[in-house]
């Protein structure tokens, strides 16, 4: 059983690491993307003085793209209050187990939900498009599906890593 | 049946923050369980979606990566190095001369940057070093650099006031501008504490007058950079987001191309921050729309509204309660995140006791703003702690003189309007 858990976390930092990375590629293109419509539009309504509206669009698409695809990057920092958990960490680490579990669990629900609605979502969009740039509205939830999926993915791994480390008498995190 | 569901809503939010539910998965979870309890299992999943993605679509939240990347590139090109020369040979023959530099820096890199972690992360982390060197203790000196870091997102430009205003639909340019007078006041105030509490340390030698124009000369266009986002927005010329689109162009070019203190590398590095910072902050707030609109259609503002004028029918009194219940939110929340969740409730507060909205977000976002330097969740506080190395609570005892006089321009402000008011009534002709 420990070795399945020390399989899987490794298969999951592997993962991460190797999707994060070309994650954080395109979303740290995308940032300056995004840069750059916003300077076109400072260029065009303060220089030209004729301003060229789809560059606020492009702007937005590549913001919501780089939000998202970033998100999944910085996961494992989301906030979170570590009071409680410590304290059951503290009196069994059956317990801390457990509820680790509990919480990945949780969060695989949630994101379940977003993955299927951002999947929902991306397949109408593919029908409907932007008005001042023709740009599928799919390609708004896109980022927010693969990063989502990411998330998911690994936060399955981390339940399987957990439960297969539960009669184990060492911490085995999946983070 | 609604109580049962205001009770769930909270109820349930606070046991997935008690149990360790990150706080992004914990407001889309209770959201998800609202739903289940009021639809069934099969409500489409999109309802979620939507305002999640509709929410981080906004033109002002635009300015936000672009004034986390306006900080980072002035930390890692070294331009606030600059800035401490020149600040240095201004002010640093005072008493406590250092402990007026680092306050005074900071002001100034607020005009640059809108966070305080940057702030305290950047020249926060350099001018702690120069003061421990110069014989002054590292509790005070973390303090003050750690209390100065405060003004960061209090000056404009302002990470928390844009987030602010995309919440609550508020004009961020009087927000903005509502910051500036505030902003300086703290600082003030903050050099106040200096002076007294170094009364007794020696005056360091005068810097010539060649010394101070070398260094202005050094500094001139690093100094320049306030300038073109407060004049820019201020006179109406640029949006916030345009303004600071400028101003990032405006430092890439004295970092790249005057000073050439920034290579490829360190511009990877800086993108990089950029879009974790950014990421995290607005995937809070994508999830937190959806629980912010629950909220609403809950009616737990105008619970909250109800409350409040049951304890009280006067203004500044519920303005105090508000602001005591921030103070408390900011121990455990992040700036960001804690306005996210309590914007939508303390600003129906400001339009029912009928104070400026404006004059109260900006109320609000100062006192969230000092949750940052306190523990146990403070970003800056961290931020200062891992320059430092000092444990969290010699750090709190450093920075808390400092914090005390910041909280009490927050009392003043609550009954002096026109400190924040003044100025963009002034310039926007409000």
């Amino acid at each position: 059983m420990g070795k399945i858990a020390e399989f899987l976390k490794s298969l999951r930092r592997k993962v991460k690491h190797a999707v994060g990375y070309v994650y954080e590629m395109v979303a740290g293109i995308v940032f300056w993307g995004f840069f750059v419509f916003i300077l076109m539009q400072v260029f065009s309504r303060y220089v030209v003085h004729s301003p060229l509206h789809w560059t606020e669009e492009f702007s937005r698409v590549f913001y919501v793209a780089m939000i998202f695809l970033g998100s999944a990057v910085v996961m494992d920092e989301q906030f979170r209050f570590d009071l409680g958990i410590n304290f059951v960490k503290r009196h069994s680490l059956l317990g801390y187990k457990i509820l680790n579990l509990f919480i990945d669990i949780v969060v695989s629900i949630v994101l379940s939900y977003l993955v299927v609605g951002s999947y929902n979502r991306t397949v109408s969009g593919w029908t409907k498009v932007l008005p001042l740039t023709g740009i599928k509205v799919a390609y708004l939830y896109i980022p927010l599906l693969a990063g989502t999926a990411l998330i998911l993915i690994c936060t399955l791994m981390d339940i399987g890593v957990n439960l297969f480390s539960l009669g184990q008498k060492k911490e085995v995190d999946g983070r | 049946m609604m109580t049962h569901f205001v009770s769930i809503f909270i109820v349930g939010f606070f046991v997935t923050l008690a149990v360790g539910i990150p706080i992004v998965y914990g407001l889309a979870g209770v959201s998800i369980l609202y739903l289940i309890l009021g639809r069934g299992f099969d409500f489409p999943p999109d309802l979620l979606v939507v305002p999640m993605v509709q929410s981080v679509n906004s033109f002002i939240l635009l300015a936000v990566p672009l004034f986390f990347f306006l900080s980072r590139l002035m930390n890692e090109s070294g331009l606030t190095d600059r800035l401490f020369a020149f600040v240095n040979a201004l002010v640093g023959h005072f008493r406590g001369g250092l402990g007026h530099v680092n306050v005074l820096i900071s002001m100034i890199f607020a005009g640059m940057s809108g966070s305080a972690t940057a702030d305290a992360a950047g020249p926060g982390a350099m001018e702690y070093k120069a003061m421990v060197d110069q014989g002054y203790s590292p509790e005070f000196s973390a303090g003050v650099s750690l209390g100065s870091a405060l003004i960061g997102p209090i000056i404009p430009p302002s990470i928390p006031v844009m987030i602010y205003a995309a919440v609550t639909e508020l004009s961020p340019t009087a927000l903005l501008m509502a910051g500036l007078v505030p902003g300086i006041l703290i600082g003030l105030a903050q050099m106040g504490v200096v002076a007294y509490s170094c009364r007794n340390r020696p005056k360091m030698p005068r810097a010539s007058l060649r010394t101070i124009w070398n260094t202005f000369a050094k500094t001139f266009l690093v100094l320049l950079t306030p300038f073109v986002l407060i004049i820019g927005i201020s006179a109406g010329i640029f949006t916030a987001t345009e303004a600071a689109a400028i101003a990032c162009i405006y430092a890439l070019f004295i970092a790249c191309v005057v000073y050439r203190t920034v290579s490829f590398k360190k511009l990877i590095s800086v993108t990089r921050g950029v879009v974790q910072d950014t990421a995290v902050v607005m995937f809070v707030l994508s999830t937190a729309t959806f629980y912010g609109w629950m909220l609403t259609r809950l009616r737990i503002p105008v619970m909250v509204v109800e409350f409040l004028m049951s304890l009280s029918s006067n203004s500044f009194v519920i303005t105090i309660m508000v602001v005591i219940f921030l103070l408390a939110m900011g121990c455990f929340f992040s700036t960001a995140v804690g306005l996210i969740i309590v914007a939508p409730i303390v600003h129906p507060v400001a339009l029912a006791i009928g104070f400026d909205p404006i004059h109260f977000g900006i109320v609000c976002i100062v006192t969230m703003v000092y949750g940052s330097a306190t523990p146990p969740v403070g970003s800056s506080l961290y931020a200062l702690m891992q320059v430092t190395k000092l444990p969290m609570e010699k750090l709190a005892r450093g920075v808390l003189p400092f914090l005390i006089v910041s909280i009490a321009i927050v009392f003043l402000m609550i009954f002096v309007p026109q400190i924040s008011l003044f100025f963009p009534n002034w310039v926007l002709g409000r």
